[in-house]
């Protein structure tokens, strides 16, 4: 599969307006990663390899306490397991890939990288040239993802010092998810089912490893199977 | 030396997590019922985030009235509702942080 250059620039202008949150939260991270226990290298090293902004702060305490490694390990899949959903969803779109490309693609993936792309695609292509356009696309956007996200982590780590914790710039990563999240709700029954599973998902909060994310997750899958959606008819508002 | 192996075994999990049915080759079968609920999954964790940081901090409730975090976020939305626009919404949020921040009520 050849990189079609327009769809892989289009791929990064997507992205752009979701450059901000990534740059604050990227440099948030960092300064937590460079006010650790690790060494500067070993933050670097983290920052480089693991490219996951929850993940990697979770671990900072274990590596603080110096717990089992497994421990460590176990705590980032749990992080991470919202982007095993999401692979199945892009799953039918790159399965005819090779190996090495699905490897890559699925590593860059992120979740406002998965959220642009299903809702520019919201079917996997089925022709040679419209493959080419999704798989050029998500290589651009997730691409200048890690791009942007790697530099902020990097020059948070480096200058960490300069920093105090109470600025609280993680929360500004934040603010900025609303307006991307708020587009991303375009339809009633999303809106409802989201705040419902939100709702439910705050009672866990002081669950570790951000558990109530996931909750939120299985939650909103629960729902949206009971939901009455059977008829024909409202199978409409799932293909979108 | 652990915190070594540590390091590099985080780079694996991220792998294995991300790439997860990206492994299988034969594509999936993904009905509309999935379809939806792989379109709401980010969606979600993206709502699901923003609660945690605007209602807790150091797994503290923050309460509603008083919630600095809380009238940052919904100037945010209104910002968002009212004008249609995602780069004012976000300046608007900000923007609100930020002068909170100035003042000293944070």
């Amino acid at each position: 599969m050849k990189i079609c250059k327009k769809y892989l620039i289009s791929g990064v202008y997507t992205m752009l307006p979701n450059a901000l949150p990534i740059a604050l939260w990227g440099t948030a991270t960092g300064i937590a990663m460079g006010q650790s226990s690790l060494s500067l290298w070993q933050a670097i090293s983290l920052a480089l390899l693991a490219y996951a902004g929850s993940a990697q702060l979770v671990v900072l305490p274990l590596f603080a306490y110096h717990a089992p490694m497994i421990f460590i390990w176990l705590s980032a899949f749990l992080v991470n397991t919202r982007f095993i959903i999401f692979s199945a969803g892009l799953q039918p779109y790159f399965s005819y890939l090779s190996l090495p490309k699905r490897l890559i693609l699925g590593y860059l993936n992120g979740d406002m990288i998965y959220l642009e792309f299903i809702k520019l695609f919201p079917k996997p292509a089925q022709d040679y040239e419209e493959k080419q356009k999704q798989y050029s696309f998500f290589l651009g956007a997730s691409l200048i993802n890690y791009i942007v996200w790697q530099f902020f982590n990097l020059f948070g780590i480096v200058f960490a010092q300069f920093f105090k914790t109470e600025w609280q710039i993680g929360f500004l990563g934040t603010l900025a998810l609303v307006p991307i999240l708020m587009s991303a709700l375009r339809e009633k029954s999303m809106i409802i089912i989201t705040l419902i599973s939100v709702f439910i998902a705050g009672f866990f909060y002081s669950l570790p490893f951000r558990l109530s994310l996931v909750i939120a997750i299985f939650t909103s899958m629960f729902i949206t199977f009971i939901w009455q959606y059977n008829n024909k008819n409202n199978d409409k508002n799932y293909a979108g | 030396m652990q915190d070594n192996i540590a390091i590099i075994g985080m780079f694996f999990i991220t792998l294995i997590t991300r790439v997860g049915f990206l492994f299988l080759t034969k594509p999936l079968k993904v009905n509309l019922k999935w379809q939806y609920i792989l379109r709401l999954a980010p969606a979600v964790a993206l709502a699901a985030t923003v609660m945690l940081d605007t209602f807790f901090y150091k797994n503290n409730f923050l309460g509603i009235m008083h919630n600095t975090k809380l009238f940052a976020v919904l100037i945010a939305i209104a910002f968002f509702i009212y004008f249609k626009k995602v780069w004012l919404s976000l300046i608007a949020g900000i923007a609100v942080w930020c002068i909170f921040i100035a003042l000293g009520l944070i």
